[in-house]
């Protein structure tokens, strides 16, 4: 429907999202400075030639710690997506391929993590579990995961009643045979919009976790840890908290048209209808 | 539904069991504060809570209190959880029906403005705002409002709860990301009602475009954008957490985070059940509203 | 006729000046409005009260002995004490004519009451003392353990005198009911506390008709309140905002150096801080003077391992100090086994890179601050040190399992002029994490001892042991910051921190 207007929304998001992952891949080169490395008598900085975002309240070049956390937020973005892609998918195959009590047992557990708002679920087990990096990736992972179980099970439902199935089935295929040959790729298209804009939401959620003192360890260069740093700051030096935003901002934005353009493109109702 | 309840309940209940270390000793630092700490005072406290019986039968106990609607005593002030809830969750309400109105009062203009001019620059611009709005992140956009509005213009109070002069700012914190979810569904369903055949059916019985987009047009879109609404209310929640954190609103989600650091066991639970209770009930007070609101659809369970 | 005239005039003279009082009281209702970081979770002194709520406390209730700006002691509800039997007995004789917020007469039974094992402080074992008893009405004999300066420990704002009429026949707590200037109205969870002026208040009556205290948790938002004028008074201001806070004409900041000092605690019990050398090896690698001077905004006082603040009893001038010297703390770890053999700028023994685990409470942005700097000029001396940044009780639990190698922390046992908190590294202390029978010895000494001169040098004798054995390395003496509006008049800042003296205390129109 909106392919044109999708299209444009997928190069635009497209680039963002490959410059930032060049940013992350390349941060060593791009960063003029050791996000770590402290100089506390060249503290708070306003942004000028040779600290383009000025520094922070350790003497820490923002500039350099905003490339590198670049790194830290895609990394959570993409492995919490992975790991909760990969769960939903799965369990979401076998729901709605196997149906039954199976089915039954799945979808109620899905139901019920989903009656809790997913940010208040993930700050409790952060909470819980402790700060640090892995346990912020398991929360936000433990809470993401049952989306993708919902709409891949919709749409194996909808494939596996096709003929074409029967038709593999009667040539003697197995069932896992099937799912992963023939029905997996055809509930992908859905999953891949989905995945797209979840990574922007992670990293959002991520971002809200360190802001609330409950992510990543200091002095990881996270965005969300930056700007709870910079918050005693607002008024002296606003450029603390105004960097770090802007680029959980970008980011978030980049997988948003990304995943929104995809979605025009790849329009799951209609890919569901292909195979017929 | 029952079946949900019940595994919302089990799971709050177990949350409990994933924190590193025994619940007794646990409970018995954040009484004691850890400074004296001895042996016997864990062991009192494991017999008083019934912490050395088997976990079922922990989780039964559990139930029977909360379906009467006992959700415990706060570790911390020694009030009754439900209490400490109860005397928060107008302050949550309010600024969810604030944030919700300023929500409305951008997205539904914004939306059918939209697609009235479709592809003009006025609909580009505010789509592109409306995806900003969900890209950022809103505890940045309420450091930014509170200084700007607040602390340079002083024309709002920085914190706190009070009169409404006080709810200004979280309610637009809060309101602008549920206001571009909403402001882009309110174009695609308007622009979807425009193309129907209804639609050219009214404009050649030579009705006033604007009697046609009042009329016609904006009561039969708004049916998908109810729903929507119906179910951000529960991301309001979500969003409440962080907002009523930012702004010292003394609602719900601030002394969820405060229970949460202060490892206050008991009022964590009855926070997370609660919220999960309202989700709940929010979105079955949708389903029912759209089944009122269009009739055509049957209300099928599940998804 | 002439009667009724006068009579006339009398009357409307009253009536005139009658309006007139009413007016000028709905003009000069005095409200005095304080930013406080942490509600009152507790009033009864059968609980410590946490975080700020001493602050308000310290307007309700009253302790025996008091303190003045600068950290002497002066009576409070006791007239005048002396102690007998080398300071293990105490006698207090009490100011008579003090009525308690609910009209009861203050006398001994009061303070019998506020001491018995019902307060928090005997309970916990904190106070040394094995019996109080009234001697007569107005008399009260504490009787302790071994000798201690009680008198000292009797200024703390959480261990007051409270009246009997705060709890009920059954023992249960009603309400609050202290002597203090200002008396309780009413209590908003986490959102605000109102008190009210004690009209019969013994002291300087308060100007101030009522104090409101409003919650606010973060720092910022706090000071954010102030300068918006949502508040006239803010507490704990943070570092960071001082400087500008100063240059706000409408603003007035009050500065004072504390009791209180930031410190490096180490676990030398296992892991490498066993070794004396990597703990003088630390203490070389950081610079305080450059920490308060550049992050800290020069606000607050380089400790250079010293475990007093100046503004304490005792605290010695002319310590050997430490001076940053990387080449000396190298050498240190070189003694030690420790060097960098592979050239990764983190130095090994045995193949093994020395880790070093942090703990920071995330309570604090000050310690949060103070634990990344010292986590970098840790780094280039050669240490790999991580921060764990967590909440109290996570923390506690961390400490009680020994799970860290060093801990950040703020003093605890820290009232009054008094070098209580040198009992942080006594062995009989659950968190002291540090064992060494010379250095009980000289702390229990120089508490018992009654004689001046001799005091002098075990303290003095302590301070040295702590530079050199470095149980913990003191790194920055806090300042306690109270910024006001410039509507309020007549505030003192006093030295003690969880104390707020309002006493003089008006508004300005």
């Amino acid at each position: 429907m909106h392919t044109e207007t999708g299209n444009k929304a997928v190069v635009g998001g497209l680039i963002v999202v490959l410059l930032l992952a060049g940013v992350a891949v390349s941060a060593p080169l791009l960063a003029p400075g050791d996000p770590g490395r402290q100089n506390l008598v060249l503290n708070l900085i306003k942004p000028c030639w040779e600290y383009p975002f000025g520094t922070d309240e350790l003497g820490r070049c923002i500039f350099s710690r905003v490339v590198y956390g670049t790194r830290v937020s895609l990394t959570i973005g993409v492995v919490v997506t992975a790991i909760s892609g990969l769960i939903g998918v799965f369990t979401g195959l076998i729901a709605g391929y196997f149906g039954g009590l199976l089915d039954e047992i799945l979808m109620r557990t899905v139901d019920v993590l989903l009656a809790f708002p997913g940010l208040v679920l993930a700050l409790v087990l952060a909470g819980l579990l402790g700060p640090g990096l892995p346990n912020v990736i398991l929360a936000l992972a433990l809470v993401g995961w049952m989306g993708y179980a919902r709409v891949v099970r919709g749409a194996v439902m909808a494939v596996k009643v096709k003929e074409f199935v029967a038709g593999v089935r009667a040539l003697g295929a197995g069932d896992w045979y099937i799912l992963v040959r023939h029905i997996l790729p055809n509930v992908l298209a859905p999953v891949i919009v989905m995945a797209t804009l979840g990574i922007g939401h992670v990293i959002l959620n991520a971002a809200a976790l360190s802001f609330l003192g409950l992510g990543v360890q200091p002095p990881t260069p996270e965005w969300g840890a930056m700007l709870n740093g910079g918050r005693s700051y607002l008024r002296t030096a606003p450029h603390l908290t105004v960097f770090p935003g802007l680029a959980i901002m970008v980011t978030v934005l980049g997988f948003n048209f990304l995943g929104d353009g995809l979605r025009d493109v790849l329009d799951p109702r209609s890919q569901a209808k292909i195979p017929d | 539904m029952l079946a949900v309840a019940f595994g919302v309940s089990f799971v709050t209940f177990f949350l409990m069991y994933l924190a590193p270390g025994e619940p007794a000793e646990m409970i018995a630092i954040t009484r004691y504060g850890a400074e004296n700490l001895t042996a016997e005072q864990v062991a009192v406290i494991r017999l008083a809570e019934g912490l050395d019986q088997p976990v079922y039968l922990q989780f039964g106990r559990w139930l029977g209190h909360v379906l009467q609607g006992d959700l415990g005593v706060s570790l911390i002030s020694g009030e009754p959880v439900l209490t400490e809830i109860l005397a928060r969750f107008p302050a949550t309400l309010q600024l969810a029906v604030a944030a919700m109105a300023v929500s409305l009062l951008i997205a539904l203009p914004a939306g059918v403005i939209a697609a009235l001019k479709q592809h003009s620059a006025v609909d580009y611009f505010t789509m592109t705002g409306a995806l900003l709005g969900v890209s950022m992140p809103n505890f940045w956009l309420g450091l930014l409002l509170m200084l700007l509005f607040a602390v340079n213009l002083g024309w709002f109070p920085v914190s706190g709860y009070g009169g409404w002069r006080n709810i200004v700012l979280p309610a637009i914190t809060l309101g602008t990301g549920i206001a571009a979810v909403t402001a882009r569904l309110t174009r695609s369903s308007m622009l979807e009602v425009l193309a129907q055949d209804y639609m050219l059916t009214a404009r050649a019985k030579g009705l006033g475009e604007g009697r046609i987009i009042a009329g016609h047009a904006l009561k039969n879109a708004l049916i998908p954008v109810v729903t929507m609404v119906g179910l951000q209310f529960g991301h309001l929640l979500e969003g409440a957490v962080v907002v009523e954190t930012v702004f010292a609103w003394p609602g719900v989600g601030k002394l969820l985070v405060d229970a949460i650091f202060a490892r206050d066991y008991a009022l964590l639970q009855g926070c997370v059940l609660i919220f999960a209770g309202c989700f709940v009930l929010v979105n079955l007070v949708v389903d029912l509203i759209y089944v009122w609101l269009d009739p055509r659809i049957r209300y099928e369970k599940g998804g | 006729m002439k009667r009724l005239l006068v009579f006339a005039l009398v009357i409307a003279m009253a009536l005139l000046a009658g309006c007139g009082a009413k007016e000028e009281a709905a003009v000069q209702e005095q409200v005095l409005t304080v930013a406080i970081g942490t509600d009152v979770e507790n009033w009864d002194i059968s609980k410590f009260p946490d975080g700020d709520a001493r602050f308000v406390w310290s307007q309700v209730y009253e302790t025996l002995v008091r303190l003045d700006p600068d950290l002497k002691l002066v009576p409070g509800l006791a007239e005048k004490w002396e102690s007998q039997e080398a300071g293990k007995v105490w006698l207090f004789h009490l100011r008579k004519g003090v009525k308690f917020h609910d009209g009861t007469l203050f006398n001994a039974a009061a303070v019998v009451y506020s001491y018995s094992e019902r307060s928090n402080v005997i309970k916990a074992g904190t106070l040394p003392v094995t019996k109080v008893e009234a001697v007569d009405d107005y008399t009260v004999k504490f009787t302790c353990q071994q000798p201690v300066p009680l008198d000292t420990y009797l200024t703390h704002v959480a261990w007051p005198v409270a009246g009997p009429g705060s709890i009920d026949s059954a023992g249960n707590f009603v309400n609050p009911v202290g002597t203090g200037p200002f008396k309780l109205v009413k209590q908003t969870k986490s959102q605000e506390i109102v008190l009210e002026r004690n009209a019969d208040y013994w002291g300087e009556k308060p100007q101030l008709d009522r104090v409101v205290f409003k919650v606010i948790p973060d720092a910022s938002t706090r000071t954010l309140a102030l300068t918006a004028g949502d508040v006239d008074m803010c507490i704990k201001v943070p570092e960071p905002e001082i400087r500008q806070l100063e240059q706000d004409p409408k603003i007035t900041v009050h500065r004072k150096l504390s009791t209180f000092t930031d410190f490096l605690q180490f676990n030398t019990k296992k892991g490498p801080f066993t070794d004396v050398k990597l703990r003088q090896a630390v203490a070389y690698s950081i610079d305080t003077a450059g920490m308060v001077k550049n992050m800290l905004d020069g606000i607050g006082a380089a400790a250079r391992g010293r475990a007093y603040s100046p503004v304490m009893l005792y605290s010695t001038d002319n310590l050997p100090l430490y001076q940053p010297d990387p080449e000396k703390a190298k050498a240190l770890l070189a003694a030690a086994g420790w060097q960098d053999t592979n050239g990764d700028g983190v130095v090994e023994k045995n193949g093994q890179p020395l880790k070093v685990k942090m703990l920071v409470s995330s309570w604090s942005s000050r310690q949060q601050r103070e634990a990344e700097a010292c986590q970098a000029q840790l780094a280039a001396a050669g240490f790999a040190a991580g921060i764990a940044l967590l909440e109290t009780g996570a923390l506690t639990r961390a400490e009680n399992q020994g799970d860290f190698d060093v801990i950040l922390r703020s003093g605890f046992f820290v009232w009054g002029p008094y070098p209580h908190h040198v009992r942080i590294h006594h062995s009989k202390n659950y968190r002291s994490h540090y064992q060494n029978p010379a250095y009980d010895q000289v702390v229990d000494a120089a508490e018992t001892t009654t004689d001046e001169q001799q005091k002098r040098q075990l303290y003095e004798q302590v301070q040295k042991m702590i530079l050199a054995e470095v149980p913990a390395f003191y790194l920055v003496h806090e300042e306690k910051v109270v910024a006001t509006r410039n509507n309020v008049a007549g505030y003192t800042i006093t030295a003690e921190d969880p104390w707020l003296n309002l006493a003089g205390v008006h508004l300005k129109r």
